[in-house]
């Protein structure tokens, strides 16, 4: 890469960081939460993006490392008291741990492409059973963290109004662009991208691929198990509706795969796109009293784009801004 | 078999090497050796089990039966990865390029075996892709590549991995003489460097002007096994196969 | 009712709604079968059926059986039309893409049913909705047996057709080996198109087949496909008689799952099997063994 393109990047991030370090000065409440749910959203979209964009594992139920991190989390703060520092650990790790143990399974029994989206989907979904009949979380009924005091330190409990979280989730956000980039320019990345294009190949070079799969699965799952922390947090309240299962795996893929798989900016330009158009047409369909045209939207949305830039839109406006050298890499 | 300072003097022996499908044994009982250091070439029509062997030997196939002995060890079974790790480089009869990254970051995976850091890497793929002629295309997509350069890319990748022994699966195929010969030099010249050769090949000029032994395979079964000169000479080599498939230049 | 008697019963009803089961994933099967198409929204073609058949018994008065035709009749050609203008240009793509493209379809047709008949579950109540059989220990209720009989009965003359007429064996072959069917002059966009057609007509059948005996919402769809996609599995892809068997038996095991546990933990079983199934022998229970390593 030339040194004025990495320039361009760099100066470019900054900027792109910078503005949104500003925006909730001028910003209300409402924009600042839309705009938090894009930074989780883009996390999510991240930790996913590298599992399906860089090493081409399909893997359709991220939801199950997205939910498990939330409960985790969830469970050790109330139940247990522990700090919520501190719980994030075991919010990535659990996860990061089932990742390994499904990607083990399926990897072993060379179970590939749709079959191994099935199979996510699969443990997704009882996941999402198993939880919806265990008392100790609280089943369909939900389970709640303790509602905030006036005596609340965001600082220790994670927990706070919409600009304490739209820092922290910008934080969070940021943290995990730098990893990404890092983990991609990397022997990593290499390794990720030859399994995506061929994976026999890449064995015959001496890549070992069920390692890297491996890895790179149980990375995805931890950083998707953090964001899922991070939902409740924000949202207090747990349903396993609401964070497992595969409706949920379909919603946080859509954003990368608009934004763009195989690139770095990609899920964070489809958050920013998708999360928006989202919530305008759920108030739109709020308005007009008319259930479901938030999904009609949504589904034309993922259809047109899907058909038009099957590759995502970051790749050609990256082109446009002169920030990349050619689409995917 | 050892040599003089208790080194094997085969990189590779393959011994009763046999593998059946459903209704067909593609290889039924060959066997032969390898010598260091040599140019060795194995020949045979058309589903003749020649692939079949390299996969075999390469690892992505199992065997049948039959054992493979990779510089005095025995190999069989052991998984591609770790053959590459171990000094064993392949090409494929169908090409199979990494077509969404360039040129470069292809062969650069396969330096990344023996070197620590991706600069460094980067910088060995960089001589490789000198070595083959195409340093000038290093950042081209592989899949905007023509099919000689793709040739050379293929022989590349295999090339990263600093293999003792490289197999190259008709490497030569479909490319005009003033592109098979630029090969020829390329092999001759990893040869002096002290990497053994064993190559699958149809282009006959090719396998005489290059091999030192020449193994024959018809219907799955060694045919004939020695220097080239009295391998064309052999009866049974012309009736199954030269006398229809000669390429003479 | 003793509980064997309970047990009995409900493996009689999943067999019943086994076979409406096996329908839909006939038609997915044909899809994922000659197109290698991951229709995510099959579940959706399901809902529509079932939404046709009761608008037409709204609006109309005549018995949901009347119903049939008409679902079959629209979802075939809507599924040509939607294959040839749009369909066609994904089966090339990826399978991430599809995947994305027809959660897409999926999510438009279902936020058109909810804009159009509203969140609310409709149901039909007719004359035929309250008579049941009684035969030995079995209770049989007379519209699930009808539209089981007329699910099997669709099913056959499906296979036969398939197997038998010219179509229907360019079909086959499609599915079999696509190079050599164009080479052959099969128009493959027209082949598949009809496979669409087929597909689509299959899991808007099997809808207008259940409309009498469950109450639609627009949410419905998405247990559908997955369910589909199950059969499919544990039943093998390029297996017709796989995906009968299949959707038999997870009829009847989702069944007694309910009656023994709870019916939320129907699934439970079927999922466990589809992770069994792609972990053991993915191709399904009557595919051909796969040449080892």
């Amino acid at each position: 890469m030339s040194a004025a393109l990495a320039t361009r990047q760099t100066v470019a991030a900054i900027l792109f960081v910078g503005v949104l370090a500003v925006v909730p000065i001028i910003a209300d409440d409402y924009q600042i939460a839309v705009l938090a749910q894009v930074f989780l959203t883009a996390i999510v979209g991240i930790a996913w993006n590298l599992m399906m964009g860089y090493a081409g594992q399909l893997s359709l139920g991220h939801a199950l490392y997205f939910g498990v991190g939330a409960y985790v989390l969830a469970i050790l703060t109330e139940r247990y008291g522990v700090s919520p520092w501190l719980a994030m650990i075991p919010a990535a790790v659990v996860p990061g741990v089932f990742g390994i143990l499904i990607g083990a399974l399926g990897f072993r029994f060379s179970v590939r492409g749709v079959y191994f989206a099935l199979l996510t989907i699969a443990f997704a979904e009882m996941a999402r059973i198993g939880f919806e009949h265990w008392d100790y979380v609280g089943k369909n009924g939900g389970f709640f963290l303790s509602a905030l005091t006036s005596a609340n330190n965001p600082m220790r409990s994670l927990r706070g109004g919409a600009t304490f979280i739209y820092y922290a989730l910008l934080i969070c956000m940021v943290l995990t662009w730098s990893l990404s980039i890092v983990l991609v320019r990397s022997r990593l990345g290499y390794f990720w991208r030859a399994v995506r294009e061929d994976e026999d190949a890449a064995r015959a070079m001496g890549v070992k691929a069920l390692r890297h799969k491996l890895l790179v699965v149980a990375i995805s799952a931890a950083i998707t198990g953090i964001a899922g922390a991070w939902f409740a947090l924000i949202n207090g309240s747990l349903f396993p509706d609401s964070v497992l299962g595969m409706r949920i795996s379909i919603d946080l893929i859509v954003a990368p795969v608009v934004g763009g798989l195989g690139t770095l900016f990609g899920p964070i330009f489809g958050a920013l796109l998708v999360v928006p158009v989202n919530e305008f047409t759920r108030s739109l369909s709020q308005s007009f009293s008319i259930n479901g045209l938030n999904l009609l939207f949504y589904g034309v949305l993922l259809m047109v784009i899907v058909k038009i830039a099957p590759h995502g839109c970051w790749p050609a406006i990256a082109g446009w801004l002169r920030l990349s050298k050619h689409g995917r890499s | 078999m050892t040599g003089p300072i208790g080194e094997p003097a085969n990189v590779l022996e393959v011994r009763s090497l046999t593998r059946r499908f459903t209704g067909l044994v593609a290889v039924n009982n060959v066997t032969f050796e390898v010598p260091k250091g040599s140019i060795t070439a194995l020949i045979g029509p058309n589903g003749a089990g020649k692939t079949t062997c390299f996969s075999m030997i390469s690892g992505a196939m199992r065997p049948s039966a039959g054992e493979i002995i990779y510089d005095g060890r025995n190999i069989t079974g052991l998984k591609p990865e770790e053959l590459c790790a171990l000094g064993m480089a392949r090409t494929f009869q169908i090409m199979r390029p990494l077509s969404g990254m360039t040129a470069i970051d292809n062969v650069t995976v396969g330096a990344l075996l023996h070197n620590p850091s991706v600069r460094l890497a980067r910088g060995a793929a960089f001589d490789v892709l000198a070595r083959v002629g195409l340093a000038e295309k290093a950042e081209m997509p592989a899949a905007m590549l023509t099919l000689p350069d793709r040739k050379m890319l293929e022989l590349a990748k295999a090339l990263s991995t600093a293999p003792r022994l490289l197999m190259l699966d008709e490497v030569m195929a479909a490319l005009r003489p003033v592109d098979s010969d630029r090969i020829v030099e390329v092999l001759r010249q990893i040869r002096n460097d002290g990497v053994t050769i064993l190559l699958i090949e149809h282009v006959m000029r090719v396998v005489m002007a290059l091999a030192e032994k020449v193994i024959v395979l018809h219907h799955g079964e060694k045919i004939a096994d020695g220097e080239p000169a009295a391998v064309v000479s052999d009866r049974r080599v012309i009736e199954s196969y030269l006398g229809r498939k000669a390429k003479a230049v | 009712m003793s509980v064997f008697d309970l047990y009995a019963n409900a493996v009689l009803n999943g067999l019943m709604i086994g076979a409406i089961y096996a329908l839909i994933a006939t038609g997915l099967n044909i899809i994922f079968g000659v197109m290698r198409v991951v229709n995510f929204a099959h579940g959706e073609m399901v809902v529509i059926g079932m939404y046709i058949g009761f608008a037409v018994w709204k609006f109309s008065g005549l018995p949901p059986l009347a119903a049939v035709p008409i679902a079959t009749l629209v979802m075939f050609m809507a599924g040509y039309l939607f294959q040839r203008a749009i369909g066609n240009d994904f089966v090339d793509q990826p399978q991430h893409i599809q995947f994305v493209f027809y959660i897409g379809l999926g999510l438009t047709i279902t936020g058109l049913h909810a804009v159009i008949f509203g969140p609310d579950p409709r149901g039909i109540q007719d004359a035929m909705s309250f008579v049941s059989y009684r035969i030995g220990i079995f209770r049989v209720d007379a519209s699930r047996l009808n539209a089981a009989a007329a699910a099997l009965i669709i099913i056959f003359g499906l296979w036969a057709w398939l197997r038998y007429s010219l179509t229907g064996k360019s079909l086959h072959a499609a599915g079999e080996n696509l190079t050599g069917g164009k080479v052959i002059g099969i128009r493959i966009s027209h082949v598949f198109a009809l496979t669409a057609a087929i597909g689509m007509a299959c899991a808007g059948t099997a809808g207008a087949l259940i409309a009498p005996l469950y109450d639609v919402t627009p949410y419905l769809a998405y247990e559908f496909t997955l369910t589909a996609f199950i059969i499919v599995i544990v039943g093998g892809l390029a297996s017709l008689p796989g995906a009968l068997v299949g959707g038999l038996l997870i009829g009847v095991s989702e069944a007694l799952a309910a009656a023994i546990v709870s019916p939320s933990a129907k699934s439970f079983i079927s999922y466990s099997l589809l992770i069994v199934m792609l972990l053991i022998k993915p191709d399904g229970l009557f595919s051909p063994r796969r040449t080892s390593r």
